[in-house]
C-alpha cells in the first residue's frame, strides 16, 4: 500500500469520525452516514483500514439508536406500501429457505434483506420537510462522487468500452456496476433540477446552479462513458417525462434534437456501434440471450408459481438462435446452447425468484408509488397553498426517477437494488408527510381552543 | 487525480451539509402547519407569488428558510 493509498484511508476514516461527531448532536445524521456507506462504500475504496472495519454494521446500529433518540417520535406513520415492503421481505427470507439453488440464493439474500429493511424503516426517519430535503441530497451527492469521476473520464478517454470505464474502483457491484450507475445517473437528473430549484440546505443561487448543471451533463455522460444501453434508453424516457409540463414543446423538442445530431459526431465509434443493436436484436447476443432467459423464466414459474428463490437462474439451459451479424437470413443462423444466464430483466427476475406474488409485491410498491406521486402532484401542481410551492416539483421527481427505474429495469435485473428501493421509500414518506400536514393545517378545533384537540405532530 | 477531485468535492459538500443541519432546528421539530400557511399566505399577498414549473431555472419565489422554520 503507498503513500496515496494511506492518505485515502486516512482520509475517509477522518470523514466518517467527522460525520460520526457531528451526528451525535443532530441523531438524524447517523441515518445519512449509513446512506453514505451504503452508497459509496468507503470501505471498498479503502486499501487496508477501513477494510477491517464493519462500518456498514456500526452505522445501521448508530442510525437506530438514531431512531431511539428521535426527539419527534410521535410524528412517525406507518404505511400500507411499508407493509408490503415488510411482506416482500418475508416472503424473500422464505424462498431463500426454499431456493433451488440454496448457497447461490443465501449469497444473494446477505445483502438484500438489508436493502428492503432499509426501505422499510427510512420513511419513519423522514417525518420533516428538512429531512426529506436532506435525504436526497445526500443521495445525489453520493452518486456525484461516482458520476462526476465518471463523466471526467469519459471527456478524457472516452470510456473505454462497456464495462471497462473504472468508476474510483474497479468492481462490479451496486453503483459500480455500468448499467445500474447509468440508470441512477439519469434518474436523479429531476431530482437535483428539484434540489436546485427549492432547495433549503444549498439555496438556489448562481453557484448551486452552476453545480446542478455540471452535475447534471456528467450525469449524461455516463450512459457513454460505460456503453450502457439502459443508459440511453432512460435518456429517453427521461426526454419525453420533461416534455409533459414543459410550455415550449415543439422549441424544447427541437433544441434537443439539434443538440443530439450535433453531439453523434464527438461520440465514440464503440459506442454508436453497441447503441445501434437496440435496434437489430436479432444480431446481438446479448439480446437473443434475453429472449431466451425471458421464455425459460415463464415456462419455469407456471411449473413453479412461487418461483425458484434467488438466483434460480442458475439452473436455466437455454438453446436459441442467432442471425447472422449482417442481418441476412440466407446464409442461415447460427445456433447458441448456453447455461446460467442472468435474467437481464428486473420483472423476470422478480418473477423467477419470487413467483407471481412476489412480482405482484414488488409492483404494488413502485407502481403503486407512482400513482400515489401523481395523485400529489395533481393536487399541488395549481392549487397549492402559499407555502406548500415546491411539494408538486417534487411529487414529479420522485415519480420521475420510479418511472425511469421500471422501464429502465425492463432490461436488466436490478430488482433489489438499494437506491431505487431507498428512493421509493423516501417517496412513501414524502406522501405520509405531505398528507399529515394537510390534515393539521385544515384542523379547526369544534369549540374554541378548550375542548378540541390538536392532531399529533405539532410541536 | 480525477478520482481524487471526485472524491474530496463530494465529500466535501456532504460535510457542509451536515455542518449546516447542525444549525437547523426544524430537522427535528417544524412550527404548525396551520401557523405556517397562514404566514405564507399574509406573505404572499403582500409580495406576489409566481408559479413554479420543473425543471424551471427561474426559482419561485420560496421563503428562504423553507416555509417551516427560522433561517440559521
Amino acid at each position: 500500500m503507498g503513500a496515496s493509498g494511506a492518505m485515502r484511508d486516512l482520509f475517509f476514516i477522518a470523514f466518517l469520525g467527522l460525520c460520526f461527531l457531528l451526528a451525535f448532536r443532530r441523531p438524524f445524521i447517523f441515518t445519512l452516514v449509513y446512506v453514505y456507506i451504503d452508497v459509496v462504500a468507503p470501505q471498498r475504496l479503502s486499501y487496508f483500514l477501513l477494510n477491517s472495519i464493519p462500518v456498514s454494521a456500526i452505522a445501521f446500529a448508530l442510525m437506530i439508536l438514531g431512531l431511539a433518540l428521535d426527539p419527534a417520535k410521535r410524528d412517525i406513520r406507518p404505511t400500507w406500501r411499508q407493509g408490503a415492503i415488510a411482506l416482500l421481505l418475508a416472503w424473500c427470507a422464505y424462498m431463500t429457505t426454499q431456493a433451488v439453488e440454496p448457497l447461490w440464493a443465501a449469497d444473494k439474500w446477505v445483502w438484500v434483506w438489508k436493502a428492503l429493511l432499509f426501505a422499510l424503516v427510512l420513511p419513519f426517519y423522514l417525518h420533516k420537510r428538512l429531512r426529506i430535503e436532506a435525504i436526497i441530497l445526500t443521495y445525489v451527492l453520493c452518486a456525484s462522487a461516482i458520476i462526476v469521476t465518471g463523466g471526467l473520464k469519459t471527456i478524457a478517454s472516452g470510456g473505454g468500452g462497456y464495462g471497462q470505464l473504472v468508476l474510483l474502483v474497479n468492481q462490479d457491484t451496486g453503483l459500480y456496476e455500468s448499467s445500474i450507475i447509468s440508470l441512477v445517473a439519469i434518474g436523479i437528473i429531476p431530482l437535483i433540477l428539484w434540489l436546485a430549484n427549492h432547495g433549503t440546505i444549498f439555496k438556489p443561487d448562481w453557484r448551486v446552479k452552476l453545480y446542478a448543471a455540471a452535475l447534471i451533463f456528467s450525469c449524461l455522460l455516463i450512459p457513454i462513458g460505460t456503453e450502457a444501453r439502459t443508459g440511453l434508453v432512460c435518456i429517453a424516457v427521461l426526454a419525453v417525462l420533461m416534455l409533459r409540463f414543459s410550455k415550449r414543446r415543439f422549441l424544447y423538442l427541437g433544441i434537443a434534437a439539434t443538440v443530439g445530431l450535433l453531439t453523434v459526431p464527438f461520440l465514440p465509434q464503440s459506442f454508436t456501434k453497441r447503441m445501434e443493436t437496440i435496434t437489430n436484436p436479432g444480431a446481438d447476443e446479448s439480446a437473443a440471450t434475453r429472449l431466451a432467459v425471458w421464455q425459460w423464466t415463464w415456462e419455469f414459474v407456471l411449473e413453479n408459481p412461487q418461483g425458484g428463490g434467488f438466483d434460480s437462474y442458475r439452473i436455466n439451459k437455454i438453446r436459441y438462435n442467432l442471425e447472422n451479424s449482417d442481418g441476412s437470413t440466407v446464409e442461415g443462423r447460427s445456433q447458441v446452447v448456453d447455461e446460467a444466464r442472468a435474467f437481464h430483466s428486473s420483472y423476470f427476475e422478480m418473477l423467477g425468484e419470487h413467483g407471481f406474488f412476489g412480482l405482484f409485491l414488488w409492483l404494488f410498491i413502485f407502481v403503486g408509488t407512482v400513482f400515489r406521486l401523481e395523485i400529489m402532484q395533481r393536487r399541488y401542481r395549481t392549487r397549492a397553498p402559499p407555502g406548500d410551492e415546491w411539494i408538486a416539483p417534487l411529487a414529479l421527481a420522485l415519480q420521475n426517477f420510479i418511472i425511469i427505474f421500471l422501464v429502465g429495469s425492463l432490461f436488466v435485473g436490478i430488482a433489489f437494488q438499494p437506491v431505487p428501493f431507498a428512493l421509493c421509500a423516501v417517496a412513501i414518506a414524502f406522501d405520509s408527510y405531505v398528507a399529515r400536514r394537510r390534515r393539521e393545517a385544515e384542523f379547526r378545533p369544534l369549540v374554541g381552543g378548550s375542548i378540541g384537540r390538536q392532531p399529533a405532530g405539532n410541536v | 487525480m480525477i478520482d481524487n477531485f471526485s472524491i474530496l468535492l463530494s465529500h466535501a459538500l456532504l460535510l457542509v451539509m451536515m455542518w449546516r443541519l447542525l444549525s437547523r432546528d426544524d430537522v427535528d421539530a417544524e412550527r404548525p402547519a396551520r401557523d405556517l400557511r397562514e404566514e405564507a399566505s399574509r406573505e404572499s399577498g403582500a409580495n406576489g407569488h409566481e408559479a413554479d414549473r420543473q425543471g424551471d431555472w427561474k426559482a419561485p419565489r420560496v421563503r428562504t428558510d423553507g416555509g417551516f422554520g427560522r433561517d440559521a
